[in-house]
């Protein structure tokens, strides 16, 4: 017998599906079918076809004795069981909290976002820069340095020479 | 109240409630609080659904002392994991449960276990395992019975039979689809039946070739 999914039409063999899978009570049945199955369950047993009648009354057979084997070992769960799970599990350890270990990943935002946020004050200084001061110095004879001799000016006060004065 | 609570790096809608008020909580209230740090949200948690979770536990593993080191690690996997926990529709408890079966699936998969099937009647017999779980002949049969059945099979058949769990939690807590959930409940039941009568148990059933 293969079960079938709850989107069938409810029949006899549709039920003894249900009997074989969920067992005698109709609590245990699928929501969905519940309705449908106890009215087929009472017409069939009722005006059924003989042989309708003893297919489901033998899968009922098998369900309910079933059933009534594993009611034996519907037990209580021992209170000092559950007063030893409770005491065990009442301070559970900080430490293994997601959020309290090292979590590198976690943590990339913290470390580049600031980094971030001084690099682009960085370029924005550097762009300040670079479009309001004039890079042309005036040296006051009516000529004006070239990089180059802003770059031997350098040199000289390393006490080096560019190689440029040579010449 | 809701507020909007950051945790860890998430946004989650959690509920202010008064200590008082905290037993009136939801599941998924209360796991909100816990991905917090709620550790009253927590406790009562546990005092919720500590007796199902040691109840699931004992009928998959072998005796209740495994269930309870069962159910503490499930207990300890929800607060650790609470803040991750995104309901996306389901249950909190599909979830709490599926925990519970993985773990005991788990455990039953460790080679320092002994292989199951092979136990034959409960090799446990501590005063209180025996009081709970068997009461008497017959129940200790159907124990050993429901024992030796396939892992898959007992976690179907507990969970829909014992915890009164509906198909589609069943299948949630599995991971099945709610057919897959049922073939397993049909040949769980087939398989116990078989079980019980091979251990000469009268299932009312005529026998089987």
């Amino acid at each position: 017998m293969t079960p079938k999914t709850m989107t069938g039409v409810m029949n006899v063999t549709r039920l003894t599906e249900i009997l074989a899978a969920y067992g005698a009570a109709p609590a245990r049945w699928p929501e969905g079918e519940r309705a449908a199955a106890q009215a087929l369950f009472a017409r069939s047993l009722a005006m059924g076809t003989p042989a309708e009648r003893a297919m489901l009354a033998e899968a009922l057979a098998e369900a309910e004795a079933l059933d009534g084997a594993l009611t034996g070992l519907v037990a209580p769960v021992p209170d000092d069981a559950m007063a030893r799970l409770t005491a065990a599990v009442a301070f559970p350890p900080a430490q293994i909290r997601q959020d309290s270990r090292f979590d590198l990943f976690a943590m990339l935002p913290m470390i580049f976002k600031p980094a971030a946020a001084v690099g682009a004050m960085m370029a924005a200084l550097g762009l300040f820069v670079g479009f309001t001061v004039d890079p042309a110095y005036s040296s006051g004879d009516g000529s004006d340095y070239t990089v180059s001799q802003n770059a031997d000016a350098g040199f000289a006060a390393f006490g080096q020479d560019s190689g440029d004065s040579a010449q | 109240m809701l507020r909007a609570a950051r945790t860890g790096g998430r946004t989650s809608q959690v509920v202010e409630r008064p200590t008082g008020r905290m037993q009136d909580a939801s599941d998924e209230e209360l796991v909100a609080l816990i991905g917090g740090g709620d550790r009253r949200a927590y406790h009562v948690l546990v005092e919720r659904h500590g007796r199902r979770v040691l109840g699931l536990a004992r009928r998959m593993m072998r005796n209740l002392a495994e269930a309870e080191d069962v159910s503490q690690d499930a207990f300890l996997r929800v607060w650790q994991k609470a803040g991750e926990w995104q309901p996306r529709g389901a249950r909190f408890t599909t979830w709490l449960y599926r925990v519970v079966v993985n773990l005991c699936l788990d455990r039953k998969r460790r080679p320092t276990m002994a292989p199951i099937e092979a136990a034959g009647d409960p090799a446990d017999s501590r005063p209180d395992a025996e009081q709970t779980l068997a009461k008497s002949q017959q129940d200790r049969h159907v124990s050993a019975a429901l024992q030796a059945l396939p892992e898959r099979q007992r976690a179907a058949l507990v969970l829909s039979y014992f915890e009164g769990l509906s198909n589609v939690e069943a299948a949630g807590a599995l991971e099945l689809s709610v057919s897959a959930l049922e073939s397993l409940l049909v040949r769980a039941r087939r398989a116990l039946r078989q079980e019980l009568q091979s251990r000469g148990v009268e299932t009312g059933a005529k026998e089987e070739p």
